[in-house]
């Protein structure tokens, strides 16, 4: 047997963390357990773990700490990955309806683009290309239907609803699970909204709040006067009494991390059966300087002691981003198609346009997209390279020398690490 | 090497005792060697139970990644 390259080992709180990156196993070990095997392992000795210390031998290898010696770990992770990316169980298609929004965040990376909403042909060709998607590809189980702006409810009735629609039959007459989620700043949610929903199997809302009322209303504004917070809490609130998953995007600045605490408060009287339905999901604004995150930490762990939900921003081999997918698109509201909804939708960004027949015509970026992913060879033989997979291929794309997402800095991918094992070990 | 503990709550308005990683040390069995030189204990192993497929569709809505700079 072998240590495995994707073992990582991390000091916290006088123990330390095992951590494989592949299997996604921890444990946590005295010191001293940990130079005992250290120093077998540079002495190439390892078996003499199984005479020492059975039981703890017997557990690496169980846990796929120890591997067998001929096993080749990059090939081995690179092919889950290649799966993961290029899995046909699933379709995920996401639609801009509007570039259009009616707040106007200072970290928006969009441009806003007034009176825009996707015409009547537009329509028709994203319907024929879903009818297209589901009834041709025979190993197809579930799609999902994504909303994203711009804010979407804006053209709630007027493209959301018939496009849902319509995809939501064809998938019920092919016999493939649909479901469809939004992103949307949570002002406009009306019972119309919570009703059609349910019907459609809308079902997970994606909510942002910039903070607590105070920070957030110099945000996310209606007039001078009046702010958003209470409006979108008391959405949220509605959504999640009607079963409506919610995930509570608190996008972390400076700014924000004043009084965060007492949103854990607003949502204290959401408990029960309801409480299951909300997760709480930390982001720092990109703008920010990431010695925000130490701070977006704390509040993590502190809504997780309160009993929330709260997702991490570490992900197992399993995930990867939709953009790192095969099965995805992104439509704009003009047609125009695109991978990363991280970016500006704009001509330089574009991967695609649709066609009138309901088909899409990819050009190069979408080609190098693919072709750049895993080409980061420093990465392979990192022991997280499971977790961050190199970095998406947007990072692929944008990097053309060798780079690391996490900037060559062991204790950031330690704390990552770290942070795992807390939302693994303090989950509700 | 740094103990990761106290990089993490470095700069931090507000320590939270991280109760449940600490009931999980307590959970590892004293290590020690009986007459044959033989060990025992000193680990706890954590069940690989959280199922992150079933998180999927959440990472599907954006990878979230400490990295990803999505909207």
């Amino acid at each position: 047997m072998k240590n495995s390259i994707y073992n990582n080992f991390v000091n916290y709180d006088n123990k330390v963390i095992l951590y494989n990156g592949f299997s996604g196993n921890f444990m946590i070990i005295e010191p001293v357990l940990l130079r005992l095997y250290e120093s077998l392992i540079n002495e190439n000795k390892i078996e003499k773990l199984r005479e020492i210390h059975s039981n703890f031998y017997n557990v690496l290898v169980d846990r796929e700490f120890l591997v067998d010696k001929n096993i080749d770990e990059v090939k081995r992770c690179l092919d889950k990955l290649y799966q993961v990316d290029n899995n046909y169980d699933k379709y995920h298609l996401i639609v801009n309806p509007t570039m259009n929004c009616n707040f106007k965040c200072w970290y928006c990376y969009e441009v806003h683009v007034k009176n825009s909403k996707i015409n009547i042909n537009t329509k028709d060709n994203i319907i024929e290309y879903a009818k297209n998607v589901i009834q041709n590809s025979p190993n197809l189980k579930y799609f999902l239907l994504g909303w994203f702006g711009g804010e979407p409810l804006l053209q709630f009735k007027d493209v959301v609803v018939p496009i849902m629609k319509e995809i939501h039959y064809i998938c019920e007459n092919n016999n493939v699970n649909f479901s469809s989620n939004i992103t949307t700043n949570g002002l406009l949610i009306k019972d119309e909204v919570i009703e059609i929903s349910n019907k459609y199997n809308l079902n997970d809302f994606q909510i942002t709040l910039d903070g607590y009322r105070e920070t957030h209303n110099k945000v996310r504004y209606i007039s001078q006067k009046e702010g958003s917070y209470d409006k979108i809490v008391n959405n949220i609130k509605k959504l999640l009494r009607n079963k409506i998953e919610v995930t509570i995007r608190i996008n972390c600045s400076k700014e924000t991390f004043s009084d965060l605490d007492k949103i854990a408060e607003d949502f204290e009287d959401i408990r029960n059966n309801t409480v299951k339905y909300l997760t709480f999901n930390f982001h720092r604004v990109w703008q920010e300087e990431e010695q925000v995150n130490n701070m977006m930490f704390t509040y993590m762990h502190f809504f997780r002691k309160k009993g929330f939900k709260v997702s991490s921003f570490v992900r197992n081999i399993k995930n990867t981003c939709y953009a790192d997918k095969r099965n995805h698109a992104t439509i704009n509201y003009n047609g125009d198609v695109y991978k990363c909804t991280a970016r500006e939708f704009n001509k330089k960004n574009r991967e695609g346009i649709l066609t009138n027949e309901g088909s899409i015509l990819w050009d190069d970026r979408y080609k190098k997209r693919f072709d750049k992913k895993y080409t980061n060879i420093s990465c392979f033989e990192c022991s997280i390279f499971p977790v961050c997979k190199g970095g998406c291929s947007q990072h692929s794309l944008e990097n053309e020398e060798d780079y690391c997402v996490y900037g060559y800095d062991n204790s950031k991918k330690n704390n990552s690490i770290v942070e795992l094992l807390l939302s693994r070990i303090e989950k509700c | 090497m740094e103990d990761n503990k106290n990089l993490n709550e470095k700069d931090l308005v507000k320590n939270i005792p991280n109760g449940n990683f600490e009931e999980l040390s307590k959970q590892i069995e004293e290590l020690q060697d009986d007459e044959d030189g033989k060990l025992k204990g000193g680990f706890v192993t954590i069940d690989n139970e959280y199922d992150d497929d079933k998180d999927s569709d959440k990472s599907d809505r954006n990878c979230n990644m400490i990295f990803c700079s999505c909207g």
